[in-house]
């Protein structure tokens, strides 16, 4: 019993982190760099679509908003702070991510103050699967995470874009000389790179039930967990990558220890790490 | 006394900053290990100290303290040091075994992640730490013999000692073979391992110092407050320290230094923020306003340090060699590989694909000892691949390298370099950052002058041999008439020079086979004429060469032996005019019609 109940659970974590790790992965795979200011696109996601709740709207329509403004956030961050340090090497991009990341989170606690918020998630009736009461948002969380994945698949494998993102990813100069706009191309990585964590965080926010300012930071840990564990640049490897880690936190919190369901994943990315340093799907060094 | 007692505490912190800045920087600043996790070794040498030097649980002061702890040892401050020290330095070799194989990324968020699991332990084991609450009673060194007035002010005198012996220290450390050898490695580690390198080793000795270091300075901290909780050792102050470092100027330790006081005036500059009239108001609805507003300003800080001032307050000096003592020594001849019958390399059905593409498909031939073989073909052949896969810079997919008879397929480059193996690169990769003369010092170096042992003790021979290598430089700037050019950056030199440079790299250690990739490439007909007449009077003085080379007309005149590679595999060899006769290879050359 509750061996079926830890599954869901862990599988929908696991679809939250999965959707997380794929928006950062993706940026990775064009930028070449590890965006530590990924967990405040999650962050502010959450935060703005609490707030357009605030004003009226349904969940659904202030999710949508909100995933779409922290998906132009992105690329407002991307080109005031990374795209003029692209060519100076891998430190500065790191420092700066970091530094966006405090800047963030700390105007979203200037705004929102310190205190955990409740996030307005309609109470729903659990449903029953072969004697086991599974709470329903739990369902839609990894529906939703998914359907998100599935549109990522289907960005990267059909539209022109995914093709010309797959193309900067694997090699920015052929890219460029082939008439690629690698411009273009950079604002619609971190647009959807962003958005992706956006819609991560919101989902965080329905797992976790209350949202905080340094919900995406501490996020982040698991996410890289996931990233790495897949193979960094490879979307694919985060999906699968997430879904580990989600299942291995839940699985840990349950049966070894609660307090150290973030240290789980670690465990299991070290011992991945050792045995494939390049992760499970052989990503980009 | 209030201002005096102000600038103490500012002045202790800034000193404490600058000891976590300085063992970063040896760790970053030298070795370019990305670390992001370093608050961890600060953490683990703070409550090291704390749990040593406290009152054990049951004596008295305990009671007294109505702590709540459960493992103390009431050791003398001096043994809390040497705790601290140590499990900064046995955590950052733990972090550095466990990640060592890792490139820069995985690094950077292993290292962070890892530092957020020691501060989930420390804040869970409670019966170790106290967690949250913490533990309040750390004893204060020698804290009865002053009234709490005087005692900050011999506290600082107390810091300041520590942190002048290890600043010291680490300085000298920097300035020996050893911080060589790790600014060799932050530049270019492949290539330091083509010389023979044991690079990870090198890494893992400066994460651990580095680790030691911050250890130590978590102890002068915590000894310094009386306080100690899990809360103190949060991520901001990885970065924090980071920051110190980048505004000093990373790569030396004056900038590191500098870096922390100006980071802590900064830092307390922002306490000032509540004073701007408004925002009074709103900090009393909210009070994380103000402090959040300080971060914020912190966070721009670090954003704005790494783009506007890459090379921080205190850029690096220029370094000179020391003045040529005129001596210049015979350089070394090469020693023989034995046995005399095998050739001086071989490979045999060696075989290496990327994705679908077999950029090398079963290539064998043979090196005799004492030539100067030519290996030609055209572009895609698999020329460099050979050569890569020969030094050990890549891995074969199948077949085998022999060297002297001896089998050598599938060894790290360190290990290849050792059996006698020298190489360059297409594009040669030196040292950018540092001066010629130190690239050639770095190549010349003997491994047992860069350890730690040898920086600090030994210091003669240490002195010996930093001179008899310095002779050696000399004359190989002499033979590549480069000694113009000793203290410029490797950067700095044009395509030619870099060449030569990088073969004079290889002529510092003499190994008995050199392989050269395209060492004529870029290189004006005068000075490659000059660089072929030195080839072929090292080879007349015992050298075996591997020379790829486009230029037909230096291949010709130089080599004894020539090996044309095609698709991946050998297509000919044979003596020089042989090879020009072969409609083969012309074929292979000219696309077939003109045969």
């Amino acid at each position: 019993m509750i061996l079926v109940q830890t599954l869901v659970y862990g599988l929908a974590l696991g679809g939250v982190i999965a959707v997380s790790a794929v928006g950062l992965t993706l940026a990775y795979g064009v930028t070449r760099f590890i965006n530590f200011a990924f967990g405040e696109f999650l962050t502010l996601g959450a935060f703005l679509c609490l707030l357009f709740a605030q004003i009226g709207l349904g969940l659904p329509v202030a999710g949508l908003l909100a995933v779409a403004a922290v998906g132009v956030i992105g690329v407002g961050v991307a080109r005031a702070f990374y795209t003029p340090l692209m060519n100076r090497g891998l430190l500065p991009l790191l420092v700066t991510s970091v530094g966006v990341a405090f800047v963030v989170q700390n105007l979203v606690r200037m705004i929102a103050g310190s205190n955990p918020i409740r996030f307005p998630v309609p109470l729903m009736r659990p449903i029953e699967i072969g004697g086991v009461f599974v709470p329903r948002e739990q369902l839609v969380i990894l529906g939703v995470a998914l359907a998100a994945m599935l549109a990522v698949h289907l960005l990267l494998s059909f539209t022109m874009l995914g093709k010309k993102m797959r193309a900067v990813a694997d090699d920015p100069a052929l890219a460029r000389v082939s008439g690629i706009s690698s411009r273009r191309v950079l604002d619609a990585t971190w647009f959807v790179s962003a958005l992706i964590g956006g819609l991560g965080g919101i989902l965080l926010a329905i797992t976790q039930i209350t949202l905080a300012p340094q919900m995406g930071w501490h996020f982040l840990l698991v996410v890289f967990a996931a990233v790495l564990l897949g193979g960094i640049g490879s979307p694919y490897g985060a999906m699968i990558g997430g879904l580990l880690i989600g299942l291995a936190m839940e699985l840990g919190a349950t049966y070894v220890a609660a307090n150290y369901s973030y240290a789980f994943a670690f465990v299991v990315l070290i011992a991945v790490l050792i045995l494939r340093p390049r992760g499970l799907m052989g990503g980009r060094g | 006394m209030d201002l005096i007692a102000f600038a103490t505490g500012l002045i202790s912190l800034a000193l404490i900053y600058g000891l976590l800045a300085v063992g970063l920087n040896l760790q970053f600043g030298f070795a370019g290990v990305i670390n992001f996790g370093y608050v961890a070794f600060f953490a683990v040498g703070a409550f090291a100290s704390a749990l040593v030097t406290l009152p054990p649980p049951g004596s008295e002061a305990y009671l007294a303290a109505s702590a709540r702890y459960e493992i103390a040892l009431g050791w003398p401050v001096w043994s809390g040091f040497l705790a601290a020290g140590l499990a900064g330095g046995l955590l950052a070799l733990f972090i550095g075994a466990v990640s060592a194989r890792l490139a820069t990324h995985y690094l950077a968020v292993a290292t962070f992640a890892m530092a957020e699991v020691v501060r989930s332990v420390l804040g869970n084991e409670t019966w170790l730490t106290r967690g949250e609450f913490g533990i309040s009673n750390v004893p204060q060194p020698l804290g009865d013999l002053f009234t709490p007035e005087s005692y900050a002010l011999f506290y600082l005198a107390l810091i300041a000692v520590v942190v002048g012996v290890l600043f010291a220290a680490l300085r000298h450390l920097g300035e020996a073979p050893f911080g060589r050898l790790l600014r060799a490695i932050k530049d270019d580690e492949t290539s330091a391992r083509t010389l023979g390198k044991r690079t990870a080793r090198a890494k893992l000795r400066a994460l651990a110092i580095g680790g030691a270091v911050a250890g130590i300075a978590g102890a002068l901290w915590t000894h310094s407050l009386g306080v100690i909780h899990v809360g103190q050792f949060v991520p901001i102050v990885t970065f924090q320290v980071w920051l110190a470092m980048l505004l000093g100027g990373t790569g030396n330790h004056w900038g590191a230094l500098a870096g922390a006081f100006a980071l802590i005036a900064i830092r307390e500059g922002t306490r000032f923020v509540g004073e701007i009239p408004g925002l009074d108001q709103i900090a009393a609805a909210n009070p994380s306003f103000l402090p959040s507003l300080r971060f914020v300003l912190i966070g721009l800080l670090l954003i704005a340090v790494v783009r506007f001032f890459p090379g921080g307050l205190v850029p690096e000096r220029r370094r000179r060699a020391p003045a040529a003592s005129g001596a210049k020594a015979a350089l070394p001849a090469p020693e023989r590989i034995a046995p005399a019958g095998a050739p001086a390399l071989e490979i045999t059905d060696l075989r290496k694909s990327f994705g679908g593409l077999a950029a090398v498909d079963g290539a064998s031939f043979a090196v005799r000892p004492g030539s100067i073989t030519g290996l030609i073909g055209p572009n895609g052949a698999g020329k460099s691949t050979v050569m890569d896969l020969v030094s050990g810079v890549q891995t074969p997919d199948a077949g085998a390298v022999r060297v002297a008879g001896q089998e050598i397929t599938g060894l790290p480059p360190e290990a290849i370099a050792d059996r006698g193996l020298g190489r360059t690169f297409q594009t040669p990769r030196l040292y950018p950052t540092m001066t010629v003369w130190e690239n050639l010092m770095v190549a010349g170096m003997p491994q047992r002058h860069e350890t730690l042992r040898a920086g600090f003790l030994r210091a003669a021979a240490r002195r010996q041999a930093e001179a008899e290598i310095a002779a050696r430089a000399e004359a190989v700037l002499g033979e590549l008439e480069m000694q113009s050019m000793r203290d410029e950056r490797a950067e700095t030199l044009s395509g030619g020079q870099r060449k030569l440079l990088s073969l004079g790299r290889l002529m510092m250690r003499r190994p008995p086979v050199m392989l050269l990739d395209e060492p004529a490439a870029g290189v004006n007909r005068r000075l490659a004429t000059a660089l072929f007449d030195r080839i072929a009077e090292l080879n007349r003085q015992g050298t075996t060469f591997l020379i790829v080379e486009h230029e037909m007309q230096l291949v010709m005149r130089y080599c004894d032996h020539v090996i044309v590679m095609h698709q991946g595999r050998v297509l000919a060899e044979g003596a020089p005019d042989e090879i020009r006769a072969d409609p083969a290879v012309i074929e292979a050359y000219l696309g077939g019609a003109v045969a």
